[in-house]
């Protein structure tokens, strides 16, 4: 196990003006389940190759423990990488593959024969020594492609999008794989994906990127509670954003088209600022009943909701037009059970569309970041 | 793998078409080949000849027919075409299936060209290159002459080879502890090889099967096959023409088994060649 540090680290694509990799730092601690999040094109896949050693870095410092490796050579740097379609080469059987980084190690063939084996069992691949890549099916090609890397027992290990050619049960399978693989290995583990689930799922942090920058890092349940910018909050699904004016003069009080939210107090200057609160935060209640206790009440009407089994997810409206979602997670405890007729759906009619509701944002469950003081202010206008 | 099924067809495709046409042209024409060579006397409108002779055969076997001097030249210099064909051919065609470079398309102009424009438009041109030289009417300056006509199908080869190639397997060799040469030897080459095989095949025909421009940089000097053969055609000797015809097609037969045997068995390769 040992740690990666990236510091400051560019890379620009001969014959591109905008840098791929744009000073990017980040620390995965020993034995870490690092994610690079971010959508295709921002530079993720790069940031992994300049980790492994297959792109030079233009710039910057590239760390593994006390050892800097910037200018290691790909094959010295004990960081292998798996890449997205397995490149297991075809004309080799599945054993040959296997034993390719300790063939080219040197080392002796009875040590590489019982390695091969060993690591055959770890990634249930028996009875397919003799078989080509190409008798394979995407599953194994993928458990071979781990296996290759793992082999020569690497310090890192890095993934490009290991399992997206995979199908959804077959990437199950992977992910358990490779979870269980960090407990038993030793091995600091580095993946690329484009999906915010997956990384949500497997990393113990993840590092956000649009177009090659960092813009968060941390774990997975800040993206959602704390994102740092509009665009991570929107790339985690999180469309309840509510653009305002915070000032602390006493209390936090962020001021909006929608009246005055009370805030608990967020660690920013006076200025614009967005409000992100989770659907499952904000209280809900019927328009015709007492609103629920507490400060931050608004009232809504409802547009549209979706059963999620035990749970109702509601997209309401406030009076200005901002639209946000809303989690109900009991949805006939204390309203009764009158049931719509027309609904179909078994769902009280206190919140079908149309219907005016009650909602309190709880202070401790808003949390706020910069906003940039043009945006949000037009879009508001538009919906209205 | 999807995308690699597309080239893998192409080039399978290219295959067949080569070898059918081979075949058709080739093994046809051989059986009238065969019969004239042994024939004595054979006179319109009979079918088969009225004296059998081995007459051909044995002249064919001594010195005096010059043909052990021309098969040995024409071996030399289709060997030599193909030798310098492949390291040249090999990283140009890389370059072009590969790399998006400045100035590409007309690179792929100037290699090809001579595809389309005939080498004997230009080969008194290159004639008096080789004759300030010094190689006129040796074997080398047939060699240089050859490599007109022969290198862009080396290069054609080799582009489609490498177009379906993906380079990235380099950079999984590398990641995976293989040095800039194991990484050539062990995954490159391995992968490129069927196609260079190809393009080697067809680089050699091409040389075994040039008459002008032999003729005309050889001066008359340098006898290969195919010279000898227009010698004995002009001569109106139908026994030698069909003998030394046959021996000129030994080598063609040689490389259709072999390209056979390639395509139909186990070769495999990065290159979409695989299971071919």
């Amino acid at each position: 196990m040992i740690r990666v540090g990236l510091e400051d680290v560019t890379y620009t694509y001969p014959g591109t003006d905008r840098p791929a990799v744009d000073a990017v730092s980040l620390t995965a601690e020993p034995g870490e389940l690092v994610a690079l999040l971010g959508p295709s094109g921002c530079g993720k896949t790069t940031l992994l190759k300049l980790i492994a050693g297959l792109l030079p870095s233009d710039r910057g410092m590239i760390r593994f423990g006390d050892r800097d490796v910037t200018a290691v050579p790909a094959e010295r740097r004990d960081a292998v990488m798996v890449f997205q379609n397995h490149l297991l080469f075809p004309f080799m059987n599945v054993s040959r593959n296997i034993a390719f980084g300790l063939t080219m190690r040197k080392r002796p063939s009875a040590e590489i024969a019982g390695e091969v084996r060993r690591m055959i069992a770890l990634m249930r691949l028996e009875g397919l020594e003799t078989r080509r890549p190409s008798q394979l099916s995407g599953g194994q090609r993928q458990r071979v492609a781990l296996a290759r890397a793992l082999v020569v027992q690497p310090q890192v290990l890095l993934l490009d999008e290991p399992f997206s050619s995979l199908d959804a049960h077959l990437r199950d399978e992977m992910r358990e794989l490779v979870l269980s693989l960090k407990q038993s290995l030793d091995v600091t583990i580095i993946f690329v994906t484009h999906d915010q689930e997956e990384a949500v799922l497997l990393a113990d942090r993840i590092a956000l990127l649009f177009d090659g920058q960092v813009q968060q890092a941390g774990p997975p349940a800040q993206f959602y509670d704390r994102p740092a910018t509009r665009r991570v909050a929107e790339f985690f699904g999180n469309r309840n954003l509510i653009a305002g004016t915070l000032s602390s003069r006493g209390a936090s009080i962020v001021k909006t088209n929608y009246g005055h939210f009370a805030v608990s107090a967020p660690n920013l200057p006076d200025g614009p600022v967005w409000m992100s609160v989770r659907p499952e935060a904000i209280r809900i209640a019927p328009g015709d009943q007492p609103a629920p206790e507490g400060n931050n009440r608004v009232p809504a009407t409802v547009l549209r909701r979706i059963s999620m089994g035990m749970r109702i997810r509601c997209r309401v409206a406030l009076e200005s037009g901002v639209e946000l979602d809303v989690l109900i997670t009991d949805p006939d405890g204390t309203h009764g059970t009158g049931g719509s007729p027309d609904s179909g759906l078994g769902m009280p009619a206190w919140h079908e569309p149309s219907r005016t509701v009650q909602l309190q944002l709880p202070p401790h469950r808003i949390h706020c970041f910069p906003r940039n003081g043009s945006e949000g202010l037009a879009e508001t206008q538009l919906r209205q | 793998m999807d995308e690699w099924r597309a080239p893998r067809d192409r080039i399978r495709a290219m295959h067949t078409v080569v070898i059918a046409g081979i075949v058709i042209a080739v093994l046809l024409p051989a059986i009238p080949l065969v019969i004239w060579s042994l024939s004595g006397g054979w006179w319109f409108p009979r079918l088969l000849p009225e004296q059998w002779s081995l007459r051909s055969w044995r002249y064919l076997a001594s010195p005096a027919s010059r043909v052990a001097e021309a098969t040995r030249n024409s071996v030399i210099i289709a060997l030599a075409t193909t030798a310098v064909s492949v390291p040249l051919g090999v990283p140009a065609g890389r370059a072009l299936g590969l790399y998006r470079f400045r100035g590409k398309r007309f690179a792929e102009a100037l290699v090809f060209a001579p595809l389309i424009v005939p080498a004997l438009a230009v080969i008194m041109g290159v004639q008096v290159v080789l004759i300030r030289a010094g190689i006129s009417a040796t074997l080398g300056g047939v060699v240089v002459a050859h490599l007109l006509p022969a290198l862009p199908y080396m290069v054609m080869v080799m582009r489609a080879v490498f177009s379906a190639y993906d380079p990235e397997y380099e950079q999984q060799a590398r990641s995976l502890g293989a040095s800039r040469w194991e990484t050539l030897l062990h995954v490159t080459v391995p992968a490129v090889l069927p196609g260079v095989v190809t393009g080697a095949l067809f680089v050699f025909l091409i040389s075994w099967s040039q008459y002008a421009l032999t003729l005309l940089v050889g001066g008359g000097r340098i006898i290969t096959l195919p010279v000898l053969l227009f010698a004995f055609v002009t001569a109106g000797d139908h026994a030698m023409t069909g003998a030394v015809s046959l021996l000129f097609l030994a080598p063609a037969l040689l490389i259709l088994v072999v390209s056979a045997r390639m395509l139909g068995g186990r070769s495999a390769g990065v290159s979409g060649l695989e299971g071919v």
